[in-house]
């Protein structure tokens, strides 16, 4: 440790004195700075204009300094929206003016329409929040969320300006002599100072937006944050956000407000994913140089959303670069990474990943005969293609693909698949209605491999899900953001398939007929303008789901617990009949209350329907684990969630701090029976019951955003519990509450990251969260000489409080101009100071003595080092 | 050193990878007092018997403490057909018959009891298996890979075992469980200056397979399979007595049994079930009834035995990499390195 902390240092050293900065700039960035906090507005100014400019040494009255830096120089500036200062050379103004004046005695110029779109180089998407100005005309204006602009300008010829955060500031001639569209591409600024500092978002939108609970998080956020081996993770950013937790390393998905992970829909392109871990959620199936972004609902969920009843990931992939080819990657020290995108015509792009971890080699390596026959792998692949059909047209077609293989010494491996596709159709029904048709498809296979002579054999399961969705969005002046749409889900689950690798093996084969079912949802949802402070939107979605056959349903004694002996029929169902179906209206409804522009309270109620489980009974979710359908015993889960907001914006927008309140009542979830059999149990509803639950918390949130050092701290306090109502024999916790295998009440997260250069930034992250909850012995006894333990009701104690500290280093190599190559590397310890963080605490009788002991098991014990050179070409 | 260091790394690794396990001691605010009745009837006298007793206190690395007692009023084993087998308090917790119990397969059999507190219980009814009447001891020998401590290093080696399995014949009548225990006595061999020296130990081997070997029949109903039954090192010269006690259990025995052993083998991970109460076949007459652990366990038990020779499994496999432990050398008896051995030649090892 003392050797890497050393290195650590000595690099930080080595690289702050290379990358020294010019004093004139920046003692100018510090003004820009400082005249930012003081006035909430942000001076935009070309790189090379800044020479020209008088820098004074100080200044006492900050206010003035755009007066100050373009007196007695050629240039001017104006204000845009209150928020932005425009720097530019006076001589365009004048000569404006001097035309205008002209003109102006013969007749009125023209008006006409811009329109266009700002595109990102590097991420090869569009730019929110992208800033397009003529200084001549003293006029700008910003895109929206989809990179778009639209302004009215007087006839004639300008020089326009296209910024953005980042990025190279573009200047073009533009001759409008009639309505225009423009395409721009910005390319990424490597200059020490970062002149046009734009959010990709409004800068007051967690004040302003309509959404209580919902975050968005670009790539390039994660991107400040300490990679876990060298990635950055969307599903461990996501972590760090309040209200959003996990029960520890290892374990597969995550919660969110008291949820369990199979109550988060996570969709790729719009595709559901089933599993978004690798290895065990050290890597998050989402390759970085394949995301665009991450937007988490957890508070109000958008109508256009439904099936599960806690949150929404939605993962949004980057599109090709429409111009020019780029490939990009990563080289770590267990896995390595390579993307290629570009033009494959001017209406076409693509966009390519592939991805392999290979940490075998290590295994191989480690003097422990287990670990020598233990393999682990993951490879995973995106594929996009954009193809624009007309300017009112365009395709989208995304695939993904994976692949994990796990064995643990000789015996036993596990494997998952996944395999997403995706084509989005978007289009424009005249100028006013668009429209957004989605085919989906999404497979996932697990199995469990025996590996051991002669017990070989392959535990398969299977999801196999269908979809078509069709979103209509009203862009009109009256009800802009009017949305509705449809979607149909087809399901079909594989609920278990026990095969002999060969016909020696001692295996019977068993399979378990397989689940099929139908989701038809309805929604719609609109704006509510009440006022600019007074504003929302109310949705509603209809769902019906229906189990359908051919299946054969065990019929059982009524008002007893259901268990093989209780048998009474058994019904068979056709292909195609409905067993069962379930169905409810599923509102939506979001107001915010702006007191001032930094001010806001927002308040949200829904509710939300699910008709697909995960099976678990273990300490944590594994990827094997059982999804399964509603049928004629287990019905939706069920849940309204209540939601209300404070958030307030400090220091022009610079600081933003929220305090949200939430309660979910969740009046359907399904639970297990203790000593559960979930896999390849024909009659798997004896082992399931049906219970409630309810969660409630408080969400804080300190967020600074702007300068060297920025970051957030959050601190969650929740609380979540369960109950089962139904007869004795399967009673848990005596039919009483009990808390969650995820209810951990308090945690705190810090956030830093600290850039006192350009290329160089350094992170931090650091976490506490209180133990999760367990069940201890409470006594043992013995049967046939056999150390038995006798356990205490569900999850009634808690294991040790988990915090964990993380530090992280980027460095971007030296780039020269005009360079294709850029490079940069990134360094991370994961858990620094090596706590042991119990995962659980489990007991058994020793294997000398039969005494009774407690073991710790820390799925991370140790401080994780890790090393990754990432590099791109354009 | 930078072996050390390399080393030292991978073994990080491996804690990140495959986690780290740490022996740790909980000091349990609360335990229960259950009732827990152990009882088990079967063809063997000797083994069948009933304990009654109540839970103890988990301690974390400690000995089990003394179970405590629970009174009754009258405990007994009926048959279907109405034939009441009565048992008595022997000693502390332990009743015995006080008749020979004349099982048949195929016959059904409960537990009643009653406490003086007047809570009465029943098992569910069980019905006797059938017995395993033929089965055989092979073996054969596999390469395993073993780490070797050799003062602080740690070398990984590969060495040769004996496979120890057990071919059995299914009846295939019913679906029913099999306890195995495998025991043995190993022959351990020492050399001497002395001429009379005793130079050949005895050593018991208790249980030679690691946890319980329990299996169903279900995937063999009828037909002949083999299955291992323990490991014995080929290292040494000497041979190796086994003897493998089959208990053919009820489906009930076979579940519970399976579930202590799933129990045992928890590791705490996400592939084992979180903790839970292991439920047996007894319960209370009265809904208010205190709830008991255990069950009531019917068995009919066989035994096969078999002496291996060592030389003779190495001679048979002679591809594998088969490594020797040096004898080690005694003053007078090998019972300076062997004090657990037998006080006597066990009769099987005789000529």
């Amino acid at each position: 440790m003392r050797y890497i902390l050393t290195f650590l240092v000595g690099l930080m050293i080595t690289f702050s004195t290379l990358a020294q900065t010019n004093p004139t700039v920046q003692r100018l960035k510090d003004l820009m700075s400082q005249f930012e906090s003081q006035t909430g507005k942000r001076i935009l100014i070309l790189d090379k204009d800044i020479s020209q400019l008088s820098i004074p040494q100080e200044v006492n009255n900050l206010e003035s300094l755009p007066m100050i830096l373009t007196e007695g120089s050629l240039y001017s500036y104006f204000d845009f929206q209150g928020k932005y200062l425009v720097i530019y050379p006076a001589s365009l103004r004048e000569e404006y003016l001097a035309k205008k004046g002209g003109v102006e005695l013969v007749e009125e110029n023209e008006i006409h329409q811009v329109k266009g779109i700002i595109r990102d180089n590097e991420l090869r998407t569009t730019l929110a929040g992208a800033i397009f100005s003529i200084p001549q005309l003293e006029l700008a204006t910003s895109t929206d969320s989809k990179g778009n602009f639209e302004i009215s300008i007087p006839e004639g010829t300008y020089m326009g300006y296209f910024s953005s955060m980042g990025k190279e500031t573009e200047r073009r001639i533009i001759k409008v002599y009639g309505n225009l569209s423009l395409e721009i591409t910005l390319f990424e600024s490597i200059r020490d100072l970062d002149l046009v500092t734009v959010s990709d978002r409004s800068i007051d939108a967690n004040v302003m937006s309509t959404m209580p609970g919902a975050s968005r998080m670009p790539m390039e956020d994660m991107k400040l944050m300490p990679p876990l081996l060298g990635e950055v993770d969307v599903v461990k950013s996501m972590l760090l956000l309040p209200g959003v937790s996990t029960v520890g390393e290892g374990a597969s998905g995550f919660n969110v407000r008291g949820g369990g992970v199979d109550q988060n829909l996570i969709l790729m392109d719009g595709v559901p994913i089933f599993n978004p871990s690798h290895m065990f959620g050290f890597f998050s199936i989402f390759n970085q140089d394949a995301v665009k972004d991450a937007e988490l609902f957890k508070g109000n969920i958008p109508a256009k959303f439904g099936g599960r009843i806690s949150s929404v990931l939605a993962i949004n992939t980057l599109g090709g670069d429409p111009e020019t080819w780029n490939f990009n990657g990563g080289v770590g020290f267990l896995s390595s990474r390579l993307g290629v995108h570009g033009p494959l015509s001017p209406k076409t792009q693509v966009m390519a990943t592939v991805r392999a971890a290979y940490p075998n080699w290590i295994l191989g390596r480690i003097p422990n005969p287990q670990l020598i026959n233990s393999k682990t792998n993951f490879q995973d692949a995106n594929l996009r293609l954009d193809h624009r059909i007309n300017g009112n047209n365009n395709l989208v077609l995304s695939l993904y693909s994976s692949s994990d293989y796990f064995r643990f010494g000789a015996d036993t491996a596990y494997s998952w698949q996944s395999n997403l596709a995706s084509l989005k159709w978007n289009s424009y029904f005249g100028r006013n209605i668009g429209s957004e048709t989605v085919l989906a498809y999404s497979g996932y296979r697990y199995s469990v491999i025996g590996e051991a002579f002669p017990n070989q054999f392959q535990m398969k399961s299977s999801i196999d899900y269908l979809s078509i969705q069709q979103l209509l969005v009203w862009e009109g002046e009256k009800w802009e953001g009017f949305q509705a749409g449809y979607q149909i889900n087809h399901f079909t689950m594989g609920m278990g398939d026990l095969v002999p690798k060969t016909s020696e093996d001692l295996i019977d084969p068993v399979k378990i007929p397989d689940e099929q079912g139908v989701e038809l949802a309805l929604f719609a949802q609109a704006p509510i303008q009440l006022s600019d402070k007074l504003q929302g939107h109310f949705g509603i979605r209809y769902s019906h789901f229906a189990a359908l056959g051919p299946r054969e349903v065990y019929v059982y004694a009524p008002n007893q617990s259901r268990s093989t002996e209780r048998i009474t029929d058994t019904l068979s169902y056709q292909k195609g009949q409905v067993i069962e179906d379930y169905g409810g209206f599923e509102p939506r409804f979001a107001l915010r209350y702006a007191f001032s522009d930094a001010f806001s309270l927002k308040a949200s109620v829904n509710r939300n329907l699910q008709y697909l489980h995960l099976l678990t009974n273990n300490f944590a979710s594994a990827p094997v684990d059982l999804w399964k359908l509603s049928d004629h015993y287990i019905g939706p889960q069920k849940a309204w969630q209540y939601d209300l907001g404070v958030y307030r914006n400090f220091n022009y927008n610079t600081i933003e701090t929220s305090l949200e309140f939430y309660y979910k009542d969740m009046s359907s979830i399904v639970e297990y029976r203790d000593g559960a059999r979930l896999f390849l149990n024909p009659n798997l509803e004896t082992d399931l019951v049906m219970g409630r639950g309810y969660a409630y918390g408080t969400e804080l949130l300190l967020k600074k955003n702007k300068g060297m050092l920025n970051g957030w701290i959050s601190y969650t306090f929740s609380r979540t519990f369960r109950k089962v109502e139904t007869s004795s024999d399967i009673q848990i916790n005596k039919g009483e509450y009990f808390p969650a295998n995820w209810d951990q009440p308090h945690d705190l997260t810090l956030v830093s990251s600290f850039q006192p250069v350009k290329r160089v930034s350094f992170n931090a992250t650091f976490n506490y969260r209180t133990g999760r909850p367990i069940t201890l012995p409470s006594g043992i006894y013995d049967i046939g000489g056999n150390l038995v333990i006798d356990y205490q009701e569900r999850n009634q104690a808690r294991i040790p409080d988990y915090h964990r500290l993380d530090l992280g280093m980027t460095y971007h190599f030296y780039q020269k101009k005009n360079s294709r190559y850029k490079s940069y590397v990134t360094l991370s310890v994961y858990n620094v100071y090596a706590r042991r963080n119990a995962f659980s605490w489990f007991f058994q009788p020793g294997s000398d003595s039969g005494i009774p002991k407690s073991y710790r098991l820390a799925v991370i014990g140790t401080a994780i080092p890790s090393i990754t050179y990432n590099f791109s070409i354009r | 050193m930078k072996h050390r260091s390399i080393s030292g790394l991978f073994l990080g690794l491996a804690c990140f990878f495959f986690s780290c396990v740490d022996e740790i001691t909980i000091q349990l605010k609360e335990a229960n007092e259950v009732l827990v009745v152990d009882a088990w009837v079967g063809n063997e006298p000797e083994e069948t018997y009933i304990r009654v007793y109540k839970t103890r206190p988990f301690v974390s690395s400690s000995p089990q403490g003394k179970e405590s007692q629970v009174k009754l009023e009258r405990i007994y084993v009926e048959r279907k057909d109405g034939k009441v087998f009565p048992f008595y308090l022997h000693k502390d917790s332990l009743y015995l018959s006080e008749l020979p119990i004349p099982l048949m397969e195929g016959e059904t059999y409960r537990l009643k009891f009653s406490t003086l507190e007047g809570d009465t219980f029943e098992s569910a009814w069980e019905t006797v298996p059938p017995k395993l009447e033929s089965a055989e001891i092979t073996s054969k020998a596999i390469e395993k890979t073993t780490l070797v401590y050799s003062g602080p290093n740690v070398i990984v080696q590969t060495r040769t075992f004996a496979d120890v399995q057990l071919q059995v014949n299914d009846p295939g009548k019913v679906v029913m469980g099999y306890f195995v225990e495998t025991s043995g006595i190993s022959e351990q061999f020492t050399s001497s200056l002395q001429d009379n020296c005793e130079c050949a130990c005895y050593l018991p081997d208790p249980n030679i397979y690691p946890g319980m070997n329990i299996r169903s029949n279900q995937s063999f109903l009828g037909k002949t399979i083999e299955y291992s039954i323990g490991e014995i090192p080929l290292s040494s010269l000497g041979r190796y007595y086994v003897n493998a006690s089959v208990k053919s259990l009820t489906e009930f025995g076979y579940e519970y049994l399976n579930q202590v052993d799933l129990q045992q083998r928890n590791t705490g991970s996400i592939f084992d079930p979180a903790p839970f109460r292991v439920r047996g076949n007894i319960t209370g007459e009265s809904e208010n009834s205190p709830e008991v652990l255990g069950g009531f366990f019917l068995f009919q038990k066989t035994s096969f035995e078999k002496l291996l020779y060592r030389t003779q499994i190495r001679t048979e496999s002679n591809n594998l990499n088969h490594h020797f432990e040096p004898l080690v050398q005694v003053v007078a008896t090998c019972r300076d390195v062997f004090p657990d051995a037998l006080p006597e030649i066990p009769k099987v090892f005789n000529p």
